[in-house]
């Protein structure tokens, strides 16, 4: 339980985990650095994490080559290895970089990006600059502080043969761990002491930029993650990239940072779009609205029963205890029991809690 | 376009409306970028506008404009620099490549900080034709533009890009009127008509090269309402408040230095509105007045350090659009409403009784800006276009 703990206070950095059984299959080939290359159209790459699921991650990227530049998609904390993924596949300079949002693993890189490419410009939601040097400042602290203690503790019960709830540790427990082992490493590596960089381009609903035929939508289809979710819709190519609006296996939710309120009703924004394919912040592409409709659905339950709770007056913890969501559980984790013990972190507590805390404050 | 309108001003009345035979682009006549031409404003010293002779005005910290001098020929938008901590932004890049190129000479004196957005107010081409200058000055720079406004561009400024070897055509009455000392509708010619008429050509005759240099270039980036951009310890606002002058007017306010720059939504000495939105555009007037701003740079016309221009703008238009609608009914056309309204008390606020400004008064306001009062009431406001009368 003490493990438990000490994740959720790290909070969202310390992804939803769950160590199902292998990597995610992905059709791309293997970069250093953790994560494949993906081509999905003409030009257009998602550089897609390898690591299985877990309680740390590092995110996706998406690279838009267009006719003389690029625009990428999030600067996650192995920017550096997707800067040379990138020059391996283009000599174009990268004109634009899109923030999804303020977390670390989408925003940490975006230093490294305008070292590579000085003429950069980084395009993010307005209040992307109020967040990242508050609340995300404060994850980044807790993190730094954090983070290398909880890996070492994993480390201390994995040579025990322990799982973090001390009983024995499973095959894809072991895998997992060994994992956000080293990417709590490569964090520690990579984030302290580096600049943050904030965005140039301030957006409110969006802007389009016009790439000779390409046309790449940056969209603030609502809040979901966070506030400041974008989302990039190249609409030639039916290609959206969700930032953690969409996350697999288990969504990603911060209790404090999170909307699960409005979550739905922006991924039905997002769902008609009509996406072809699907880049989450998290997991591997998609190619259907099945996961997004999961989400959606999920969070609409939680919206509802929370609402339900909420009418006869009941507290967070009542609250906490009236609603259900071992189906969803189910459908979401089967009967794996990282992503189980994920779920129960990253969704039933955070999710109600927003959901709770959004129901109370505003009627 | 303006120099059609020059053309028609020229060769028929100063207060007649524009010639519907215009060589090309037929109404074209009635649109926007034609109406300084109607100024005829007095007569320069001769090769004033052959090196066009532009003002450099400071505006506010880090804030400069560059303001066209007096012309006879084509005339071109107020070009703004706002210069930040790490990068600068320019408001409109005027229509003459070669004077885009000493304004970008200027530029570079009064900082040494690289341009990287340049922010179009509205798609009339006396505003964006240098577009090409700024880019090959500062490679990489990102032009941005309302997301109604970059179409309109494309599809405008590359055919105007390409109207130099027209000009000699459109020359031709006024070469016509010298030579045969009358005007088209047989009068003789008065002296300081005569000398105008000769200050025009001249003036086209210097404007001739800038269309070989043109190159269209058109935006990277559109938004719809609003998009921030930090220069390094000061944003800029690029806002759309609403139709107005067109259906893509930008403005750009700078909170730090309480400064906006309005394109033609203000256009001093009488407004432009040729295509406009007149109720509308009152009504951006107003959130305009509601910004902290203590300068103000119009899309043409001096730097203005109060927001009374602004105000009597939005009276002009509130009382254009009452007048029409107290005259108006049902089925009656532009040229009907004319024949009973009366402007005269805002014509003489505008105007002064200067001939030259009421010429362009009459052809603004009284014609074009009451066409679309009137179409508006009809329920038929037509596109904006250079392609057919509005």
């Amino acid at each position: 339980m003490k493990s438990l703990l000490l994740a959720s206070m790290l909070g969202l950095s310390l992804a939803a985990a769950t160590a199902s059984a292998a990597a995610p299959a992905t059709a791309g080939h293997a970069e250093p650095g953790g994560f494949s290359v993906e081509k999905l159209a003409e030009g257009v790459y998602a550089a897609v994490r390898t690591d299985p699921p877990g309680l740390m991650v590092d995110a996706n990227s998406l690279f838009v080559v267009n006719d003389s530049d690029v625009v990428v998609v999030d600067a996650p904390e192995a920017s550096a290895e997707m800067i040379a993924a990138l020059r391996r596949i283009t000599t174009k300079p990268v004109s634009y970089l899109v923030n999804t949002h303020w977390h670390d693993d989408h925003v940490i890189g975006n230093a490294a990006w305008r070292k590579a490419w000085p003429g950069i410009r980084f395009i993010g939601h307005a209040s992307l600059r109020d967040y990242l040097p508050t609340m995300g400042a404060k994850n980044r602290e807790g993190m730094i502080k954090g983070a290398p203690e909880f890996a070492g503790q994993m480390q201390a019960q994995m040579d025990k043969g322990k799982n973090l709830q001390d009983q024995p540790i499973s095959d894809e427990e072991r895998s997992s761990y060994a994992s956000d082992i080293r990417l709590v490493k490569h964090y520690v590596d990579v984030v302290p002491g580096t600049a943050t960089v904030l965005p140039d381009i301030d957006v409110n609903e969006g802007l389009t930029l016009i790439r000779g035929e390409r046309r790449i939508e940056i969209r603030h289809l609502g809040s979901g993650h966070t506030r400041s979710d974008l989302v990039v819709w190249l609409p030639k190519e039916r290609i959206a990239s969700t930032g953690d609006l969409v996350v697999w296996p288990i969504p990603l939710v911060g209790s404090d940072q999170s909307h699960v309120r409005d979550w739905p009703g922006t991924l039905d924004a997002l769902i008609a779009l009509q996406p072809a394919l699907l880049v989450p912040g998290h997991g591997p592409v998609e190619r259907n609205t099945d996961y997004a409709r999961q989400m959606r659905d999920l969070f609409a339950s939680i919206n509802q029963q929370v609402a339900t709770a909420v009418a006869r007056g009941a507290s967070l913890e009542d609250t906490r205890k009236a609603v259900d969501l071992d189906a969803f559980r189910d459908q979401f984790a089967g009967d794996s029991k990282v992503r189980r013990f994920a779920f129960g972190m990253y969704v039933t507590g955070p999710a109600v809690e927003s959901a709770w805390r959004d129901a109370t404050v505003t009627p | 376009m303006r120099l059609i309108l020059l053309v028609a001003a020229l060769t028929t009345s100063v207060s007649a409306r524009p010639d519907p035979r215009a060589p090309f682009d037929g109404d074209a006549l009635r649109s926007a970028t034609g109406i300084m031409a109607f100024a005829e404003v007095p007569l320069a010293p001769a090769g004033v506008h052959a090196k066009f002779h532009y003002d450099t005005v400071p505006v506010a910290n880090g804030i400069t404009t560059f303001i066209e001098g007096p012309s006879h020929g084509l005339v071109q938008g107020n070009i703004t620099l706002i210069v930040g901590e790490q990068s600068a932004l320019v408001i409109d890049t005027g229509q003459f490549p070669a004077v885009a190129r000493r304004v970008i000479a200027d530029m570079r004196k009064l900082t040494d900080k690289p341009v990287r957005y340049v922010a179009i107010t509205h798609w009339h081409m006396d505003h964006y034709m240098a577009n090409s200058e700024f880019a090959d000055a500062w490679p990489g720079l990102t032009i941005i533009a309302q997301d109604f406004t970059a179409p309109m561009m494309d599809k405008y400024g590359a055919r105007y890009a390409r109207l130099g070897p027209k000009l000699e055509e459109n020359m031709k009455p006024l070469r016509d009127m010298l030579a045969s000392g009358k005007t088209p509708d047989g009068g003789e010619i008065a002296p300081d008509r005569r000398a105008r008429v000769e200050a025009a050509i001249a003036d086209m005759e210097a404007d001739r090269p800038e269309f070989e240099l043109m190159r269209y270039r058109g935006a990277d980036m559109t938004f719809e309402n609003e998009i921030d951009i930090d220069l390094g310890n000061r944003m800029v606002k690029l806002m759309h408040l609403g139709r107005g002058n067109t259906a893509g007017d930008l403005v750009a306010y700078v909170p730090d230095a309480h400064a906006l720059i309005t394109g033609d939504l203000l256009v001093h000495p009488v407004p432009y509105s040729y295509g406009s939105y007149l109720t509308e555009w009152s009504v951006v007037l107003g959130k305009l007045a509601d910004l902290d701003a203590t300068v103000i740079v119009p899309g043409h016309g001096p730097v203005m350090h109060d927001k009374a221009y602004v105000r009597q703008v939005r009276e002009l238009l509130d009382g254009v659009v009452g007048e029409v609608k107290r005259v108006w009914k049902p089925g009656m056309s532009g040229d009907d409403v004319r024949k009973v309204m009366d402007l005269s008390k805002q014509r003489d606020a505008f105007c002064h009784g200067d001939k030259s400004l009421e010429g362009s008064f009459r052809a603004s306001i009284e014609t074009a800006g009451v066409d679309r009062v009137t179409q508006e009431l009809g329920g038929n406001m037509k596109p904006e276009s250079f392609d057919e009368s509005n």
